[in-house]
């Protein structure tokens, strides 16, 4: 009896997985908010500090140590994350 | 939705007044009614003197035979094989050890100009320099659409071609501003779709693949592209995130498709040469430099872009324009690259001309719309009309350059308080350093090898160069295309794309080193000695200087075979 009763219930997981796509396809179709642009940059800069980080402890790079160039882009990178935040008090205008 | 979405501002919802201080009473009033238009006037004429003297440098260059620019010869060559069936990308390894380094775009639109003309260098250089006056034609329109102020338009457009970078490469034999051509039309088309998209709540497919379609050209042009390409995407996704990557993926699919058949159909010749060899050392001091420059030459049309892309940001909404300028003035850092040089930042220059077309014109329907008409407001109109034309009059004097080869010109030169001519010593790499001459060109770009007109000296010098050429029997083996071509003689190689492909192990010199040291190549002509060191060893053991002869502002060394 119970194992006919588990084999009855529906996994709950492509439900799941549908409702999920569902949502992302009605997400994609509207338009990009002030607030997601900024998550979007914000992501962005965070990615590339820590991929400049990465570099270094992988030793990839010429330098012992942060790099010149490496100093840049993780600067221009902290540029383009603290612009992501500043947008982010827009809210769901459209970018 | 209206046109806010792609201006910041609804021009059809203005209530646009002509501004009339005249009506206001009392002659002070006049003038001040005047004076915008005055000013006007005068900007409108800086930028056709510039125009005149971009169709003046055009005209000379499309009189001038032989390589102005050192790339020239090989485009010309590339055109050359396309025009007879074959693919410019080739084993460097063997004999004539000859490859191009960029896409076929360009080179296949003028093979029907070398079936009717054969090879000569003016079919590239008409070519490009049409593609500038129609880049030049959609920024105006993209500007008219968003402003409908024709003299605002006609500035925006003609700012672009009185750039230094454009005058200075707008009319050669090069790829780069066909390229930029493709990309204006492709970012300005995007622009006029998505406003009629969200004007009439419904989509045209077929106009967003004719944008694509022009993405893929400029892209095929020059590979420099993949910038505006991802503006342009990144514009879609904000917009409609669906609908981005629904066109994505088959855009993706056909560029791909599309190398991999050139990959396929020249035997991986495509891959090596226009990718593998384009990975050149960045030279952080020549991008800094670059920048510095590109900002200070085009100081205001930067500026006041940069302002309108924060307004947009934080106040409007981001329009492509705006993407595009982003993409195109960080894509600039690409300029760093051994080998690229200012062209690098035309496409910046173009995004920066539609923007402040747009951001001026934003401007002045603000302040015409403003209401009620204080004393105050109406002050404000006379201030901002005075302000936009004396702003593009401050951008003319910044981009100053200008032959004076003529008592005209000169005097033009003379009567704006500008030098008339520069001192610059002729380049040579095989020669003993050779006095200042007195070059009549003057560019606030500084001291530019490019931008003078070449004259009938240059012309005889190219011609004498062809005669040494002409004693031996065999092709030159000459840095410069022109001269072999001049002669109906072989292209033997590429001495930057040798480079690139010697500096990242890719090619086999084995051949080419061995007909050097046989004295196979009568003639071998230098201009800068671009080619790899073992190259060079052998050109110095085998060969020796017999004839300096200067063309263009470069000592050319011919030498001869040692006996």
């Amino acid at each position: 009896m119970m194992q006919s009763s588990n084999n009855d219930s529906p996994s709950p997981l492509p439900w799941a997985i549908v409702w999920a796509m569902s949502r992302m396809v009605l997400w994609l179709r509207r338009p990009i908010s002030k607030r997601q642009l900024g998550l979007g940059l914000f992501l962005l800069g965070l990615l590339a500090i820590v991929g400049m980080l990465a570099i270094d402890l992988l030793g990839a790079g010429q330098f012992q140590g942060i790099g010149p160039a490496q100093r840049r882009t993780m600067l221009v990178a902290g540029l383009v994350a603290v612009l992501g935040l500043s947008l982010w008090p827009l809210g769901d205008r459209p970018a | 939705m209206t046109g806010r979405d792609f201006t910041g501002r609804d021009p059809a919802a203005s209530t646009t007044q002509p501004i009339n201080a005249q009506q206001e009473g009392g002659w002070g009033a006049a003038v001040l009614g005047v004076l915008p238009r005055l000013l006007i006037g005068l900007a409108l004429m800086a930028f056709f003197g510039y125009l005149i003297v971009y169709f003046i440098y055009a005209v000379e260059l499309f009189r001038f035979p032989f390589d102005y620019d050192q790339g020239e010869g090989f485009e010309l060559v590339d055109t050359l094989l396309f025009s007879q069936g074959e693919w410019p990308y080739r084993n460097n390894d063997s004999y004539p050890f000859y490859s191009s380094n960029y896409p076929p775009l360009f080179h296949v639109v003028i093979v029907p100009l070398v079936w009717l003309f054969g090879p000569q260098y003016w079919t590239g250089r008409l070519v490009s320099f049409l593609g500038t006056l129609i880049t030049a034609g959609a920024i105006g329109y993209a500007v008219q659409r968003g402003g409908r102020r024709w003299w605002l338009s006609v500035l925006a457009g003609l700012s672009f071609l009185a750039s230094n970078y454009v005058y200075h490469v707008g009319s050669l034999f090069r790829q780069h501003m066909f390229m930029v051509m493709f990309e204006t039309l492709a970012v300005m088309l995007v622009a006029v779709t998505v406003e009629r998209e969200e004007r009439d709540g419904r989509s045209y497919p077929r106009q967003l693949l004719l944008v694509m379609v022009l993405l893929l050209a400029a892209g095929y042009t020059k590979q420099l592209a993949y910038a505006t390409v991802v503006a342009v995407f990144v514009f879609l996704f904000l917009r409609r995130p669906l609908r981005a990557i629904l066109w994505a993926i088959p855009f993706g699919l056909v560029t791909g498709l599309i190398f991999l058949w050139i990959n396929w159909a020249t035997n991986g010749q495509w891959l090596l040469n226009t990718i593998t060899a384009n990975v050149n050392p960045f030279v952080p001091g020549q991008a800094e430099g670059l920048y510095r420059q590109w900002f200070s030459l085009h100081l205001v049309i930067t500026v006041v872009a940069g302002l309108y892309v924060i307004y947009q940001l934080y106040v409007g909404r981001l329009s492509v324009y705006a993407i595009w300028f982003a993409a195109a003035a960080i894509n600039g850092v690409s300029a760093g690259k051994w080998g690229a040089g200012e062209s690098y930042f035309a496409t910046a220059v173009a995004a920066s001309c539609i923007l402040t077309g747009l951001a001026f014109s934003h401007l002045l329907h603000w302040a015409e719309d403003r209401t009620p008409l204080t004393p105050r407001a109406k002050w404000l109109r006379i201030v901002i009309m005075v302000i936009v034309p004396l702003l593009f009059l401050l951008q003319a004097d910044r981009l100053f350059h200008m032959p004076t080869h003529t008592p005209a010109l000169e005097t033009v030169a003379r009567a704006l308080g500008k030098p008339t001519e520069v001192w610059i010593a002729p380049q040579t790499s095989c020669s003993e350093p050779r006095p200042a001459e007195r070059i009549p060109y003057v560019d606030s770009a500084g001291v530019s090898l490019l931008g003078r007109p070449p004259n009938a000296e240059d012309r005889a010098a190219g011609k004498a160069i062809a005669a040494l050429i002409a004693e031996g029997k065999t092709a030159a083996f000459s840095e410069d295309a022109g001269f072999n071509l001049y002669l109906g003689r072989d292209v033997v190689t590429n001495p930057t794309q040798l480079l690139n492909l010697y500096n990242n192990q890719a090619v086999d010199l084995t051949e080419m080193l061995a007909m050097l040291d046989q004295q196979a190549f009568d003639t071998v002509v230098l201009r800068a000695q671009f080619y790899p060191p073992p190259v060079l060893d052998v050109m110095g053991q085998r060969y020796e200087t017999t004839d300096l002869v200067q063309m263009n502002g470069f000592v050319y060394c011919v030498m001869r075979p040692r006996s």
